[in-house]
């Protein structure tokens, strides 16, 4: 169904105590399908610092008159990236600190996941895909999924709709927001949740997997039903693609 | 500025008016945390990620949403906009886009884009396609948001614990974003693996 199906196909080893924990009794089958990664290696973490110090350090390495901060610099000799830009005679200055030395304000990956199901807004904004493979995250979206049905399956049933029900609900939509990442199988045809694109009704699907029983109902059974079905106004066929600015 | 809510397929009869406030709600990531929200440069709106069947795979990450008709992008140096690639299923990033915005001495930003692949930083100029040495193309600027969504309905239905959309309610149209967008090799980008998984991130010096 979700190109998080993927995730499924790994083998894994998980980390009994955590997942002892984590499990309680009757979202074991869920939660054996929501956490699917590898908690294994941990060096593709310097690898990154590693690639993103390689670059600075090349293009540092090539200002003549370097200095220490970007504020320090006027506009003719700077920092790193001048000298793809400057043709002549004004160039841009980039700040060229670490990565690590910023603080991280915010991430998405999947739609709406923090707005709808995550209790700790902050901290998790301020976390990684690798927290929620590791389960931190799991407690609260159950907690948040269950309360969505509490408050809205006597609308659904008034819908004719069928909703889920709780650990099946887990099970279709745990796949799909954790980790919190849009997964992408360039193999595999476009189209939320592989991958997203402008024109795709992601919150309608998103509403779908959370809400619907999906041995009853499509993915696309909301689709127009609840929000619209296109943006107001047609996207470009070229690079930007997002429409000129009101 | 208020709006007001009709329920779902017209079921009763209650009308809610939501308090909707420009400038502090945004996209598929609104109300994301009170932190995010109090930093619409770093607060992102929404992330897409699709490739085009011709090899290419795009990205554009949003952020400073519900920016009004004629209004301005946001562009903040102190701002590190990352794009984080997964190749192997562990959470952890194997590759980084890393995207900053900077200014010359005639005050013109620009945008700069580290980590497409091969190549070393390329910039330019907002508001520009920009085409690097390697192919790749950049673009950073205002564009109208994307994302269609009945937003007043879903603060609505979790507000009341009703269904309360309205597929009538694009509550994005006519509001523009800041976007940065960038298409580049997929082959390159995933380096062997055809799934791969993707995130945005904002960080704050």
């Amino acid at each position: 169904m979700s190109a998080d199906d993927t995730h499924g196909t790994a083998t894994m080893t998980i980390e009994s105590t955590k997942m002892t924990r984590l499990l309680g009794t009757s979202f074991a089958l869920a939660l054996a399908l929501v956490v699917t990664g590898c908690p294994s290696d941990d060096g593709t973490g310097d690898d990154e610092i590693g690639e993103t110090d390689d670059t600075t350090d090349d293009t540092t390495e090539e200002t003549s008159e370097d200095t220490t901060s970007e504020e320090d610099t006027t506009s003719e000799e700077d920092t790193t990236s001048e000298e793809e830009t400057t043709t002549g005679e004004d160039p841009f200055s980039f700040a060229d600190n670490d990565p690590s030395e910023y603080a991280q304000v915010d991430r998405m990956g999947m739609p709406a996941v923090n707005t709808a199901v995550i209790t700790s807004k902050d901290e998790y904004n301020a976390d990684n895909p690798e927290s929620d493979i590791n389960g931190d995250y799991v407690d609260e979206i159950i907690a948040n999924v269950t309360a969505l049905h509490v408050a809205l399956d006597d609308d659904l049933l008034g819908f004719s709709l069928t909703p889920c029900v709780a650990a099946d609900c887990v099970a279709q939509a745990g796949p799909l927001v954790i980790p919190d990442t849009l997964t992408l199988d360039l193999e595999a045809a476009a189209g939320f949740p592989n991958g997203r694109g402008l024109e795709d009704p992601v919150m309608d699907v998103t509403l779908a997997v959370v809400l619907l029983d999906l041995n009853v109902h499509e993915l696309t059974t909301l689709v127009g039903v609840l929000n619209p079905e296109a943006n107001d106004v047609p996207f470009q066929s070229d690079f930007p693609y997002l429409a000129d600015p009101n | 500025m208020k709006r007001t809510i009709t329920p779902l397929l017209g079921l009763g009869a209650v009308m809610l008016a939501v308090s909707f406030v420009p400038g502090t709600a945004t996209g598929a990531d609104h109300t994301d945390s009170p932190s995010a929200s109090a930093d619409p440069a770093a607060d992102i709106s929404d992330f897409y990620a699709w490739h085009d069947g011709g090899g290419n795979l795009v990205l554009a990450l949003n952020f400073a949403g519900l920016t009004g008709a004629g209004g301005s992008a946001t562009y903040d140096g102190e701002l590190l906009y990352g794009i984080h690639v997964d190749r192997d299923e562990d959470g952890v990033s194997d590759h980084d886009f890393w995207v900053r915005f900077g200014q010359n001495g005639g005050g013109d930003w620009g945008v700069q884009v580290i980590g497409l692949p091969g190549e070393e930083a390329f910039s330019g100029p907002v508001e520009e396609v920009l085409t690097s040495p390697g192919g790749s193309m950049v673009y950073a600027g205002l564009r109208e948001d994307p994302f269609f969504f009945d937003f007043d309905g879903f603060l609505a239905t979790l507000d009341t614990g009703t269904v309360m959309f309205n597929p009538m309610n694009d509550s994005f149209a006519g509001t523009n974003v800041t976007s940065i967008v960038i298409e580049t090799d997929a082959l390159a980008v995933g380096d062997g693996s055809s799934v791969i998984d993707i995130w945005a991130t904002s960080s704050r010096l």
